[in-house]
């Protein structure tokens, strides 16, 4: 079944045809939860409650890209789970983000060797401490564009923000990621240092 | 003036080198970026290390899901006995309120009720009103004496009190005067002895008690003045006062007492009047109506308690 067919079906309250459409996009939410997060917990949840609210919401849905549709409703799920955490702030951001992002596994190459992976897990922390400096829309608009792949009129769409927005957040958010991984250099393994040209 | 240009369109064009980076720039701006490019090394370098960042994070693996988030249609379409669930505990809930409402007016009705029985039923033995009585009076002395002066309204409500029991026995008395004088109830010690007095200013037939080897009654009669004072401005008669003052003395002297009540017989074996009769019956029915909305209450109440957990479950 195409993705209208079960898209039209989930309107009609069909959950089976719903959960398909989960399956497919379930990791694309997660990780952009998980990225804008920063914690696997707080990734989770939101992803959850997204899917729940999009179920809720589907009979509102005015055909468009589900992608893009489903994309917004995660960011504000994780805009929730944000409000959240500054409500109740357990610790230093940093600290949150070494300590919970420690047991989410990345996806790795079977060939891939412990010194690799070692390496990897490296460059993940330093790049999420980078992201977790960022202000919530800049996070966004960042996950959304170099860690998803999305243009930016998908960007746009997703997030109810202007091309032109869209462009000046991602701009800034590059430049305040690449200032966090230059200060950073010293502890990233060499082949991933920001290097002069 | 030049510097300042060329410094306007260094950092116009570092804010454009991310959308150059992803050809999101129109053909005009991508010129300009290139033409700054061509002699600005910052700039240069700047792009350089943006492409570098853009490239790390590209590089980010993926990670697992670590669950499902396939949805349960349970969350989302509530059962449907859920609701009906939710408008059994609404009404039990309105039930269990109003039966609780019922019980309080009940349970006030009973208790305004049984508080005035002992006025409505007129035929009582005097041995009980004569117990009673100094009792009562006994306590008001104590209160008049430890509070002495300024607790006027304290002594105004107690002589209320007083003023009840003092009716009952006038009525005692009335009964009396037709009924033949078999014996005095109360033994009389001589210890104290009652004289009449000319009435003193604010005091309307009272009687002055004299003790003789006491003094203490002083006290006493001071207070029973006091009684009697409180006592003139309520809407009791004039002559019904000095009844009152009368009657109301004895119950601190045993002496008066006897004075007083030695007319008072004792009536053989009292039967029990037809309106006594039916106020027993009554109480009784309203009694057995409590005690079914007490039980009404309890078995709501619980009822409520037991959907709300099953509700709270579902």
């Amino acid at each position: 079944m195409d993705e209208k067919a079960l898209i039209d079906a989930a309107r009609r309250g069909d959950v089976g045809s719903f959960n398909q459409l989960v399956l497919s996009y379930q990791s694309m939410a997660y990780n952009l939860a998980y990225r804008i997060l920063g914690d696997g917990d707080a990734a989770a949840d939101a992803t959850q409650d997204a899917f729940l609210s999009a179920f809720k919401a589907i009979g509102k849905f005015r055909g468009g890209s589900f992608k893009a549709w489903l994309l917004r409703i995660v960011t504000n799920a994780c805009y929730d789970q944000l409000r959240l955490k500054q409500r109740r702030p357990a610790t230093s951001l940093d600290a949150l983000l070494v300590l919970e992002s420690a047991p989410v596994q990345p996806l790795t190459d079977r060939g891939e060797l412990p010194e690799e992976y070692a390496v990897r897990q490296e460059l993940d922390r330093a790049i999420q401490v980078g992201i977790g400096t960022l202000p919530p829309e800049q996070r966004i608009a960042l996950v959304l564009s170099d860690v998803q792949g999305l243009s930016y009129r998908e960007i746009a769409e997703a997030t109810g923000a202007s091309l032109g927005t869209v462009k000046s957040r991602l701009s800034r958010a590059r430049g305040k990621l690449r200032d966090s991984l230059l200060e950073q250099r010293e502890l990233l393994p060499s082949q991933y240092r920001l290097r002069n040209e | 003036m030049f510097d300042r240009l060329f410094k306007s369109e260094h950092q116009r064009v570092a804010e454009m080198l991310s959308a150059y980076l992803d050809g999101e720039l129109s053909p005009k701006e991508q010129a300009r970026v290139e033409k700054h490019l061509a002699q600005c090394a910052d700039c240069v370098q700047n792009l350089y290390t943006l492409r570098q960042t853009v490239a790390l994070l590209g590089q980010l693996p993926p990670v697992a899901v670590p669950r499902s988030f396939a949805i349960r249609p349970t969350p989302v379409a509530p059962r449907p006995g859920l609701f009906q669930m939710r408008r059994t505990y609404v009404y039990l809930r309105a039930a269990t309120a109003v039966a609780t409402i019922l019980l309080a007016v009940v349970l006030a009705g009973d208790a305004f009720f049984t508080g005035l029985t002992p006025y409505l039923v007129p035929a009582r033995a005097p041995e009980v009103i004569m117990r009673e009585a100094p009792v009562e009076k006994v306590e008001v002395q104590t209160v008049v004496v430890e509070k002495e002066v300024p607790a006027v309204v304290e002594v105004e409500k107690e002589v209320v009190v007083e003023k009840k029991v003092v009716e009952t026995i006038v009525v005692e008395k009335e009964v009396a005067a037709e009924a033949p004088i078999e014996a005095p109830v109360v033994e009389s010690k001589p210890a104290y002895s009652a004289t009449p007095s000319p009435a003193p200013a604010g005091r309307e037939g009272g009687l002055v008690l004299t003790p003789k080897p006491l003094p203490t009654p002083t006290r006493v009669a001071q207070g029973t003045e006091m009684a009697s004072a409180a006592v003139t401005p309520t809407t009791q008669p004039a002559d019904a006062i000095a009844t009152a003052g009368t009657v109301f003395t004895p119950t601190a002297m045993p002496t008066a007492v006897a004075e007083v009540l030695r007319p008072t017989p004792l009536p053989q074996g009292p039967a029990v009047p037809p309106a006594d009769r039916l106020g027993r019956l009554g109480l009784i029915l309203w009694r057995v109506v409590e005690a079914g909305l007490l039980s009404l209450v309890l078995v709501l109440a619980v009822a409520t308690l037991v959907v709300k957990r099953r509700q709270n479950i579902g």
